[in-house]
């Protein structure tokens, strides 16, 4: 019996390798020999040293348990045979009591190596902020909620799908570098350098102004001035020859009249829409307002509009030479513009430094007027106008601002004069690099004499008053009398150095910025205590620190009291700040923050355009916000009688009835293939590669993301199936090859049937039973693309969405795929706990959590299977605290 | 038909002769940007109250009469006032010209007046398309009148018509032609508003 031995000298060797492991402790010396006798009657006849099927040779040595990559096999021959997909049909299955004697050392065996392994590695590193987490943080520690910090720091890297794990979270002087800078820009911020608030301006800008993009385009006819409604009679449209010599337009003054501008361009690589007229100098919370109404533009007439169209408001980051990046730094929102009739739209905003205002035609089809013979007035299509945006601000509700009471407390500002500090450094003031329009621009800087500066009478006291209320919240947690010496200790330390008061605490909050305290989720040894706890719900539902209630909570030591984790933790996805897990955590999990990963073929694809896709993002945001919100049934992951649409995803659907660029909740028609996340365009974009689909990815996406499921990696030596985009051959004929290599028929056995049904959507997520095609095919109907879009793709081989699940149950379409997927509840329900462990926790959970895993599940089964009910299991579950 | 546009009260009564007070000092410029009749209210909104500074003394200079149809304006100031006291009447029309074209964005400029006499002037008129507004129309003004030689210039967009006056010894039509089509403007060669004087 050469395999038995070989089994249990494998096991021994497993088992003895991990430190602190003694064989008379386990089962390293004595395999059961029921256990052996089924992997030798059931295993060994592929899995032997001559077959190896598969690649696993379970006859051989080296089955280390200590070593990842041997866990993990063992790991997948437990689920195999859990599953019943091993043995495979056809070789004889084992009894239940085969299965058991299997199945139950297996477990034991692993779940004892695990345990072995956790206990020798020690406690694991403490996590580091991720750049989204230390952004908010200093947001929200130091009121500045709109300060761009993030793209300051480097990428962080990933694990388990999630860059919260520390495994991904290193720390290296080039981090450190960043987040002293990061810092020092924050504190720039945060600290007041003036008496008075600087004066609130209303600047009502024009999108054209001298030397502006816009006039350029009304000179070409890519935009008219209009007035009272109709084109401004001082600037007819441009017409046959368009209008010649901006500068001498720009001299007579034609762009300052206050006209509204009719757009019907663009953004683009060669096109920017900027209100260059305030350029911001304060960074801070503004009003915006603007004014926006569409119209239908035929050769020099305006007239009603075919609908309501969206305008989209950006902000912009000017660059170095004031041109500004091409794509904004950020979208306000999108905006309702009715026809003929203004709609006013009013929100707040943070602008920094540098940053002016954006606009785009978003719901527009492309459109170019500058060749084409007769300009404007040979043009017949839709347009936006904007009559102004108005930028008032910055909104300051208190002087200083709670930024710098967050830092200085009440002390007063006033002026640093050198007689009255002998020996003392005055603060030092770097001259702000302002990128504005100067005499041309309606906003400027509002300077003010003199160097001012926070006074102490006692600066010793004051900063350890000052630095007593700063450091918890910054640490998010007590922070003891010694600790806080010593950052006391540096204060004085820069005051008897000659620093004023003001650069002495800013060097101590320089320094706590950029502490470990600061910089990680320090947490105790053992199991995380109230703060701890505070940090992992807030970091989890709001990716930011806890608030004063929760820290109170955890102060009191009431926070771990189930019923108190519980309401917190329904108050904090109640609050606005949820809305960052929903990006964070979607971005991750479902691979949003790759929607913009690849631009499809625009050939194959011209309805696609930035609005349609930040749409897309948009819907799966609301529709996940929906489930939890409405605690709905685990089973709308994947099916679905409503959606979350705007009109632009309702024509991309093909659904009748919606209006305007507000996502709202939209019950489907009968018979609709949409519904649930399978069926968004931003999960078909994100795993479509722009020209073409393949069932592979997207059927990899489904069995890892949703069912948790992850399959095998592809084998080095075989090459990816290359879609063939000129129509002669489907991809399911292509892939029907490749199966027929035994060695990839297993894995893509289970991948491909979801990806089968998932073909009914092309690259944008558009339903199709036709591919479309460059070369071969029949002419294609326009159906609800924009009639302002020119189609050149032809429609080529019929898509078959059929297919056949490895356990037998087929399906005929993505409907019935979706049937069968949420018929799996446990395994929705199992997967989505599992994610949002690894995202709050920064821990893959292990095979000894499985049990855990399946209790949470069991027990949101049991409250109804709801999504949010699922989440609160989480949150009360051990494994949240977990380390 | 000469026009004139008296700007002062005085002469819309009737008091053309004094146009300034006796103690006022005039001074004529040729005025370039004056390419269309209403031009000569943008000149008034301009340029029709600048004022010199020099240390911490100013002195204001009052636009007091344009002729449109020479392009011509008359300036009036306090010579005794401190910044002007003693000033040539060529250096105060340079000093008129600075004000003029920082107030106008460069769109007038006060020259010394044309010393071309009049047997020795041409003017040709030229038929123009494709200008649609005044902005149009002041691009093609200023392709005119930077051909050397050229003293007048105007523009109508509406009735698609240039005109220019020059010194034929400098400049041609062809040359003024050509500076239109350099400019992207539209020449009609067989327009019946072409009518060489």
């Amino acid at each position: 019996m050469p395999g038995r031995i070989s089994i249990r000298i494998a096991v021994a060797l497993a088992l003895s390798a991990w430190p602190g492991w003694s064989p008379a402790e386990g089962l390293a010396g004595e395999l059961p020999p029921e256990v052996a006798d089924v992997i030798e009657a059931r295993c060994l006849g592929c899995h032997d040293g001559a077959s190896k099927r598969g690649g696993l040779d379970l006859s051989a040595p080296g089955a280390d348990l200590a070593d990842p990559e041997g866990f993990a096999r063992w790991a997948k021959v437990h689920d195999r045979v859990e599953s019943g997909e091993m043995p495979p049909k056809g070789k004889g299955r084992p009894t239940p009591e085969e299965s058991r004697a299997l199945l139950g050392w297996l477990d034991r065996s692993l779940t004892e190596a695990e345990a072995a392994r956790l206990a020798a590695s020690g406690s694991p590193p403490p996590r580091r902020l991720t750049r989204t987490e230390y952004e908010n943080t200093v947001r929200d520690l130091l009121d500045l909620p709109g300060a761009a910090l993030a793209a300051l720091l480097p990428p962080d890297g990933s694990a388990h799908g999630f860059d919260k794990n520390a495994e991904a979270l290193s720390l290296s002087h080039v981090n450190l570098a960043k987040y002293i800078e990061a810092a020092d820009q924050a504190l720039d911020l945060a600290i007041a350098t003036r008496p008075t608030a600087p004066a609130v301006r209303k600047s009502r800008l024009s999108l054209v102004d001298r030397g502006g993009f816009d006039a350029y385009l009304s000179m070409q006819g890519d935009a008219v001035l209009l007035r009272d409604g109709k084109p401004d009679p001082d600037f007819p449209p441009a017409g046959e020859q368009k209008h010649h010599d901006q500068g001498a337009h720009e001299t007579m003054g034609s762009f300052e009249t206050g006209s509204t501008v009719g757009v019907f361009r663009h953004e683009e690589e060669s096109v920017s829409h900027y209100f260059r007229g305030h350029t911001t100098f304060d960074p801070g919370r503004y009003r915006v307002r603007a004014s926006f109404w569409a119209f239908q533009w035929d050769k020099g007439r305006v007239f009603p509009a075919r609908r309501t169209e969206a305008a989209r408001l950006s902000v912009v980051q000017l660059t170095g030479d004031g041109r500004g990046g091409q794509h904004p730094s950020y979208t306000l929102g999108y905006f309702d513009a009715p026809s003929l009739a203004p709609a006013v739209h009013e929100m707040d905003a943070w602008l920094n430094r540098n940053e002016i205002m954006g606009f785009d035609v978003a719901s527009l089809a492309p459109a170019a007027n500058y060749s084409r013979k007769g300009h404007a007035m040979a043009f017949v299509g839709p347009g936006i106008a904007v009559d102004w945006v108005e930028v008032e601000g910055p909104l300051n509700e208190t002087w200083p601002p709670r930024s710098h009471k967050a830092l200085f407390g009440d002390l007063p500002i006033v002026e640093f004069r050198p007689e009255r500090n002998p020996g003392v450094r005055k603060p030092s003031r770097d001259e702000p690099r302002w990128l504005g329009l100067g005499d041309l621009g309606k906003n400027h800087p509002d300077p003010i004499k003199g160097t001012w500066t926070v006074r102490s009478d006692d600066p010793r006291r004051d900063a350890d008053r000052l630095l007593a209320a700063f450091l918890p919240r910054a640490f998010r947690r007590p922070v003891a009398e010694e600790v806080r010496r010593r950052y006391v200790g540096r204060v004085e330390r820069r005051l008897e150095a000659g620093d004023c008061f003001e650069t002495a605490m800013r060097s101590a909050y320089l320094a706590a910025l950029c502490s470990p305290d600061f910089l990680h989720h320090v947490e105790p040894e053992g199991r995380p205590d109230d703060h701890a706890l505070a940090c992992r719900l807030s970091y989890f539902l709001w990716d930011s620190p806890p608030d004063e209630a929760l820290t109170a909570l955890a102060a009191s030591g009431e926070l771990s009291r189930p019923d108190v984790l519980r309401a917190q933790a329904e108050r904090l996805l109640a609050d606005p700040r949820s809305a960052r897990f929903i990006d964070d955590f979607l971005g991750q999990w479902l691979k949003l923050r790759s929607i913009a990963a690849n631009d499809p073929d625009r050939k194959l694809y011209p309805e696609f355009n930035p609005y349609l896709q930040d749409s897309m993002v948009a819907e799966t945001h609301a529709y996940f916000r929906e489930l939890l919100d409405r605690d709905l049934d685990i089973g709308h992951l994947v099916r679905s009688d409503f959606a979350m649409l705007n009109e632009a995803l309702a024509d991309h659907y093909g659904i009748e009835g919606v209006s305007g660029p507000a996502i709202r909740r939209v019950a489907l028609p009968p018979g609709c293939p949409r519904g649930g996340l399978l069926t968004q365009a931003s999960i078909l974009k994100v795993t479509a590669n722009g020209t073409t689909t393949s069932p592979v990815p997207r059927g990899a996406f489904v069995l890892d993301r949703l069912l948790g499921r992850p399959p095998e990696p592809p084998p080095a030596s075989v090459p990816a199936v290359e879609p063939d985009v000129r129509g002669a051959t489907t991809i399911r004929e292509l892939l029907a090859r490749h199966r027929s290599d035994p060695g990839c028929a297993g894995c893509h056995a289970k991948i491909d049937p979801p990806g089968f049904a998932m073909e009914s959507f092309d690259v944008i997520g558009g339903f199709r039973t036709r591919y479309r095609s460059l070369e071969n095919g029949d002419p294609a109907p326009r159906g609800k693309i924009d009639p302002f879009i020119g189609i050149g793709f032809k429609l080529g081989p019929a898509v078959d969405p059929s297919g056949t699940l490895p356990d037998g149950r087929t399906f005929r379409d993505v409907r019935e795929l979706q049937s069968r997927l949420a018929e799996g509840r446990a395994a929705l329900l199992k997967n989505l706990a599992r994610r949002w462990l690894v995202y709050s926790t920064g821990r893959e959970p292990g095979f000894r959590d499985r049990k855990a895993l399946d209790a949470i599940a069991a027990r949101a089964e049991n409250r109804g299977g709801g999504v949010r009910s699922l989440l609160l299991e989480v949150v009360q579950d051990p494994l949240f605290q977990a380390r | 038909m000469k026009t004139t546009l008296a700007l002062i009260p005085a002469l819309l009564i009737g008091l053309a002769p004094a146009l300034a007070p006796a103690a006022e000092a005039l001074v004529k410029c040729r005025i370039t940007g004056l390419f269309q009749p209403d031009r000569v209210d943008d000149l008034r909104r301009q340029g029709g109250t600048l004022r010199i500074a020099q240390g911490g003394d100013s002195a204001e200079v009052r636009l007091v009469e344009v002729d449109y149809d020479d392009a011509e304006a008359t300036y009036a100031y306090d010579p005794d006032a401190r910044p002007l006291k003693g000033m040539s009447a060529e250096k105060a029309r340079e000093r008129i010209d600075q004000l003029l074209r920082a107030a106008s964005r460069g769109a007038f400029a006060a020259l010394p007046p044309s010393t071309l006499p009049a047997d020795r002037r041409q003017e040709v008129r030229i038929g123009v398309a494709g200008l649609d507004c005044k902005g149009c129309a002041f691009g093609a003004y200023r392709a005119l009148a930077k051909v050397d030689g050229v003293e007048r210039a105007t523009v109508d967009f509406k009735r698609g018509v240039a005109t220019a006056r020059f010194d034929p010894a400098k400049a041609s039509r062809d040359a003024l032609v050509a500076a239109l089509k350099k400019a992207e403007v539209e020449v009609i060669e067989t327009s019946p508003d072409r009518a060489d004087k």
